[in-house]
């Protein structure tokens, strides 16, 4: 069995097993040595390769971590490494601002650097500082403080310009790039190869043999490594009937269980909710949101998932299929104990449904780590409130790393049902969450510092939410 | 003028050490290492993975047949451990395999029995334990009696700073290849090739001329690879020795965290006493150092600690005491800054104390303090130039309030849970290694026919730019253009007996021994060319922009022409240097002396914005002003202070190793829970402003060494998170420290009895 797919910019076939990573084919087997390996669990972006799903509106490239990219996801997709966006002479748009800034020292990190600036280029038409930035979030560098890295994002930003094109994924868009010399020019080809070498066929093997499914596999692959080359595996990532954003009317939306947190923040579905959609950029890295699903954020069962808990503050409903059919659970019943859940081997979490709020509701996401950025919580927290006449007439709160599953906190909701908006109500509250939670000690806080941080967060939502009413002089 | 390496590295053409093409026959080594931190080894059985599939030979303390010895300064550290092991992570066998896989299974197959001992991990409880490395060391200076009587202030108290993961995204990694008459070829990560040739040597039990260590360049090192790439480059030579085949050995990132070395966590106590004034006058201060389980480089960074007790401060009367403690953790090692973060740390909490119980405001004991030309430092050295002061100043008129500086307003106080903090940061550090003997280094210069240019040295590129700087040099001296320059691998058969490239020195003694090597060749050019070119004696001849001069005026004598006519005449156009650093000494007796060239200098001021709902921070702005003498390459220097900032902002912040209690057996093994800076971790602004200075005429071109110095500033951030604090809750006792993890943070604004 061989997995076939576009390397830079030849047709590749590889005998590697597909739960091998392309990091390991690309250094090993193909020798293209530009690309690194720093960490191997997707914490540092020094192996970030280009990765071009072909679809209906063009080839979509996403920055992605090889060091967890399993190889059987590279089938009829461009692999694009360091050496793949390099001209033949001179340097890209995107390297020489490095040269200039003295924004590369050792050297290491720096291939990783260039692929995930080209990454963000090729999937916006309006580059701006900061997305700029925001696209080497996930690029760990040692040696330079980021602030000449800084300096060369600007004027790769500067070089490139905003794009005629309308959507990114448009070969107006690739001619832009191309004419930038940001991008080669055989990047105008990939489209028409990659459509004229058919896809392989999903090999559907459930029901045949003992299987791994496998949506974007960030965690799988950071931690399960040598024993996933030996086994077989499902790849879910690519299923149109998995993935997807739909407004399904009345307020109500389903998402498809193997969309990605970039597929969420591109479709805008939580742009007003509260301050959800700016939270989704807390989660990971780009090249981990672009792997990483809502379904497997949720299967996993971490007790600090930030999706998990923001869809269990929104009492979403999970969309389940197995041999007899389709059954519906509640996300807040879903969760049977520390990684037990309500699913059986043979079923699939299909979907995600949740109403986004309705009129008077207030939503906010909280989160604190070790560092604001690339980080798992030391304790994420989000609440819906329904509040009139300053009344609290729902609340629904939700916190990670303080139970040994993703919690609704019952008591606290509890208490605030029909509780006015008050200091008082307030302090009662966090000293009833900070009860009702029992938090362990752990590499990201001890028990005692995750109590009283759930408590702050806590004061955190009813100060964004009702600065109006709240002082927090009052509350601290 | 750019990083020469920064072309290839942005095109991912530079090769370091694991994108070398490996011959087909090569071997992976993969380590059973010590489970736990002290035990007595009573089984070692290596029977059933001696005879797994690909499994070529399985190496222990038994099969080296030199010296199972890698300690430098005290010998201490064996290769692979024989009857006792000391730390989690200690090598106890090194398997072979033809895979990195099949070598790693057979490792895990290895029979071990371990009877366990008492682990101590804390350097207060060795020390109560007599477990030391070495004696404890005093520098003193006055008399802290006769001082005390003067004092109308004295405070004590306790300060420690935590210890730090390199992080060089590069891990450990070497691999050996046999040659012929039993030599062995080791491609090295190391800063310190002559080391590793130096131990392969002893260990395989050959003369050094039997190894070539040749180093292309690191992936980042910190002082990481100063003395810790040794054991895997030796046992990868070991394996070709035992085997006859290339072995390559290379650490997984998980394993280079738990096993290797970090920077030296500190206990420290302090006694400061004052004037009313805010005048220091006495300094006493007791260092217990957590060395690990063997000496490494402790001794030396100790002594650097001692140097630098009073950091950018004169005091009259000082004691300071080192003390080196042996503890069942990694050996700790180098990492930039050698000692002095951790004296500075004390340094700075002792007058941070001081200036909270006199109501004063930190800056003004630190001004008052401040060196002056002239002072004298414990160890008997005077403190020369203006550089440090006129930083300070500079520094302040931009920030201080009351001088006009931008930090007139507070707009975070009120209402909002937000805090801003400011802390000035002097910094005045020693440039030369402690170990006098060290300060040497050599190179060779090759002018070939055609013009270009070959340059080898001592030192060793890790992304500091120090080849840039020694092409520059080569091309500066000459008079030629840079794009002829050529910098070598460094290679122990073109630079021999090199010391390190560490200390800050690289770039002044390998650029040194540079521009002697081509000084002497341009002589030779230049002698020749007064015959060849028939000038009147007395004539002045020089090179400039590859022609030559006569008296100051062009002629048409190129280059590229004067090469080729200067080897016909059979004049040599090579030239080997080498560089001691003048004037320096030292009395370890007496702990007197001129130990260092020269001192570098400088001063920042960091903002922070506390968040005492939350408690977390972000740095808001650090201005530097810094003496880099007369800048070889700003760019690069630029480079080195923004680096080295944000390492010692992480250093104090978010950067926590944490172990299990007891057993120090480390929890942050991986970038997922050792959380290091990243790009948002920034400060949103750093200016860095280079002070017009003139320089030493120890470093090279009147330039200044650059490397650690500046990781000092970072220091700052922790006490203007202190400031913050203090401005939203007065009277807050938090104590010193590090690291201020945002855990300590708003466990502290909670109840600052939550931290000891």
């Amino acid at each position: 069995m061989t997995v076939s797919f576009l390397l830079n910019g030849k047709k590749y076939g590889t005998s590697l097993p597909p739960g091998a990573v392309a990091l390991d084919l690309i250094r090993n087997e193909t020798q293209l040595t530009g690309t690194k390996e720093g960490c191997r669990e997707g914490d540092c972006g020094a192996c970030t390769v280009l990765l071009g799903t072909p679809g209906p509106d063009g080839v979509r490239y996403s920055a992605v971590n090889s060091c967890i990219l399993p190889v059987g996801e590279l089938s009829g997709r461009h692999l694009v490494t360091i050496e793949g966006v390099s001209p033949e002479e001179g340097l890209s748009t995107v390297q020489e601002p490095f040269v200039q800034h003295g924004a590369s020292q050792c050297g290491f990190c720096t291939p990783g650097m260039i692929m995930s600036l080209t990454g963000y280029l090729l999937s916006t038409t309006e580059p701006d500082v900061s997305g700029a930035v925001g696209a080497l979030g996930g690029n760990i560098c040692r040696c330079t403080g980021y602030i000449s890295v800084k300096r060369a994002a600007e004027t790769v930003v500067n070089s490139t310009g905003p794009s005629p094109a309308r959507s990114p994924f448009s070969r107006e868009h690739l001619k832009h790039l191309v004419s930038r010399n940001v991008i080669p020019s055989y990047f105008l080809n990939i489209e028409k190869i990659l459509a004229q070498s058919k896809e392989p066929e999903e090999r559907d093997s459930a029901g045949t043999a003992d299987y791994i499914k496998v949506a974007g596999g960030t965690d799988l692959f950071a931690t399960g490594g040598e024993e996933l080359v030996r086994r077989n595996l499902r790849f879910l990532s690519r299923n149109p009937q998995l993935r997807y954003v739909r407004n399904e009317g009345e307020g109500l939306f389903r998402i498809g269980a193997a969309s990605t947190v970039e597929d969420l923040i591109e479709s805008g579905i939580f742009k007003g909710t509260g301050n959800l959609h700016d939270s989704l950029r807390l989660v990971s890295s780009v090249q981990v949101r672009s792997r990483a699903t809502v379904g497997g954020n949720i299967v996993n069962a971490s007790p600090i998932g930030d999706l998990t808990i923001i869809m269990l503050a929104l009492k979403a409903v999970l969309r389940i299929s197995g041999a007899s059919g389709h059954r519906e659970v509640p996300l807040s019943k879903f969760f049977r104990g520390y990684k037990i859940i309500d699913l059986q081997p043979d079923e699939l979490l299909e979907s995600v449904c949740f109403k986004k709020s309705g009129p008077g509701e207030m939503v906010n996401f909280e989160k604190v780590s070790m560092r604001k950025h690339m980080d798992i919580a030391s304790v994420n927290t989000a609440a819906v409130f329904r509040v009139t006449n300053r009344t609290v007439e729902e609340a629904i709160i939700s916190a990670g790393g303080v139970a040994p599953v993703p919690a609704i906190l019952n008591r606290t909701c509890d208490y605030l049902r029909n509780s006015e908006i008050c200091t008082g109500t307030v302090l009662d509250a966090c000293e009833t969450a900070m009860e009702e939670i029992s938090p362990i000690t752990d590499v990201r806080g001890t028990a005692e510092y995750k109590r009283l941080l759930t408590g702050r967060l806590l004061k955190t939502h009813f100060l964004e939410l009702f600065p109006e009413i709240l002082e927090p002089g009052d509350i601290l | 003028m750019k990083h020469l390496d920064a072309t290839l590295h942005v095109r991912g053409k530079s090769v370091f050490v694991s994108d070398h093409n490996l011959p087909d026959n090569v071997l992976h080594g993969a380590l059973l290492t010590s489970p736990v931190p002290h035990g007595t080894i009573t089984g070692l059985d290596t029977s059933r993975a001696a005879g797994m599939n690909g499994v070529v030979r399985i190496i222990t303390w038994q099969d080296v047949p030199g010296e199972n010895q890698i300690g430098n300064i005290i010998l201490d550290e064996p290769l692979f451990a024989e009857t006792e092991v000391n730390f989690i992570g200690e090598p106890v066998a090194l398997v072979l395999a033809d895979t990195p896989l099949k070598a790693r299974n057979a490792a895990g197959c290895i029979g071990l029995d371990i009877i366990e001992l008492p682990a101590v991990t804390d350097p207060r409880r060795a020390f109560e334990l007599g477990m030391l490395i070495s004696p404890p060391r005093t520098f003193s200076m006055g008399s802290m009696d006769d001082g005390l009587k003067n004092c109308h202030h004295v405070f004590s108290g306790r300060a420690d700073s935590g210890g730090q993961e390199h992080l060089y995204l590069e891990t450990q990694r070497a691999f050996a290849v046999p040659a012929e008459k039993g030599c062995i070829r080791i491609h090295s990560s190391t800063q310190g090739p002559s080391f590793v040739q130096k131990v392969a040597a002893r260990v395989l039990n050959i003369p050094m001329n039997r190894i070539e260590v040749d180093v292309g360049r690191l992936g980042g090192a910190f002082g990481g690879k100063e003395d810790q790439a040794t054991p895997w480059a030796v046992m990868a030579a070991l394996g070709a020795y035992l085997t006859g085949r290339p072995v390559k050995v290379e650490l997984s990132r998980k394993e280079d965290m738990r096993w290797t070395g970090k920077r030296h966590p500190y206990s420290s106590d302090y006694r400061i006493g004052l004037r009313d004034d805010g005048r220091i006058l006495c300094w006493e201060v007791t260092y217990y150092q957590n060395g690990g389980a063997a000496s490494d480089l402790s001794t030396a960074i100790l002594e650097r600690t001692l140097f630098h007790s009073t950091g950018a401060y004169f005091i009259p009367n000082v004691r300071a005491t080192g003390v080196s403690c042996r503890t069942h953790l990694p050996p700790n090692t180098a990492f930039r800054g050698f000692g002095a973060p951790q004296a500075m740390f004390v340094m700075e909490s002792a007058i941070h104390h001081a200036s909270r119980e006199l109501g004063m405001k930190p800056w003004e004991i630190q001004e008052r303090n401040l060196l002056c030309r002239g002072d004298h430092f414990p160890y008997g050295m005077t403190f020369e130039g203006d550089e440090l002061r006129r930083s300070w100043n500079r520094v302040m008129d931009d920030r201080k309030p009351d001088r006009g500086g931008r930090n007139g307003k507070e707009p975070c106080s009120g209402g909002t849970p937000f805090r801003k903090g400011l802390y000035f940061m002097p910094v005045c550090f020693g440039i030369s290694f402690t170990n006098t003997s060290l300060n040497q280094a050599t190179a060779l210069v090759h002018v070939y026919t055609d013009g270009s240019v070959g340059v080898s040295t001592g030192a060793v590129e890790m992304g500091q730019g120090v080849n840039t700087k020694i092409a520059q040099v080569a091309a500066r001296t000459l008079g030629v253009d840079i794009s002829r320059i050529k910098v070598e691998t460094t290679n122990t058969t073109r630079a021999a007996n090199t010391s390190p490239t560490a200390a800050s020195t690289g770039a002044d003694m390998n650029g040194n021994a540079t521009r002697t090597a081509c000084n002497c060749i341009l002589e030779r050019l230049m002698a020749f060319a007064k015959d060849y070119m028939k000038v009147p004696k007395g004539s002045n001849l020089a090179l400039l922009d590859e022609t030559v001069t006569v008296d100051g005026r062009s002629t048409d004598l190129h280059w590229e022409e004067l090469v080729g006519q200067t080897y016909l005449a059979r004049v040599s156009l090579s030239s080997q240097a080498h560089y001691a650093t003048p004037d320096i000494y030292f009395d370890s007796s007496s702990e007197k002396g001129r130990p260092f060239a020269y001192h570098v200098t400088g001063t920042a001021a960091t903002e922070v914005t506390l968040d005492c709902l939350r408690g977390t921070f972000t740095v808001d702005s650090v201005t530097v002003v810094h003496d880099a003498g007369e800048s070889m390459n700003p760019l690069v220097d630029r480079g080195q202070v923004e680096g080295a900032l944000l390492q010692g902002i992480g250093w104090v912040t978010m950067e926590e190793l944490k172990y299990t209690e007891p057993g120090g057996e480390l929890l942050s093994d991986s970038l997922a829970t050792y959380k290091v800076p990243d790009i948002y971790s920034a400060p949103d602004e750093v200016r860095v402003e280079f002070l017009e200075s003139r320089g030493s005429n120890a470093g090279v071109y009147n330039s200044k060494a650059v490397g650690e110095p500046p990781f000092m500033y970072g220091i700052g951030t922790y006490f203007a998170l202190l400031e913050a604090m203090a401005s939203f809750r007065p009277g807050i006792r938090a104590g010193y420290s590090t690291p201020m993890s945002n855990q300590k943070l708003l466990m502290l604004l909670e109840d600052d009895r939550n931290i000891p």
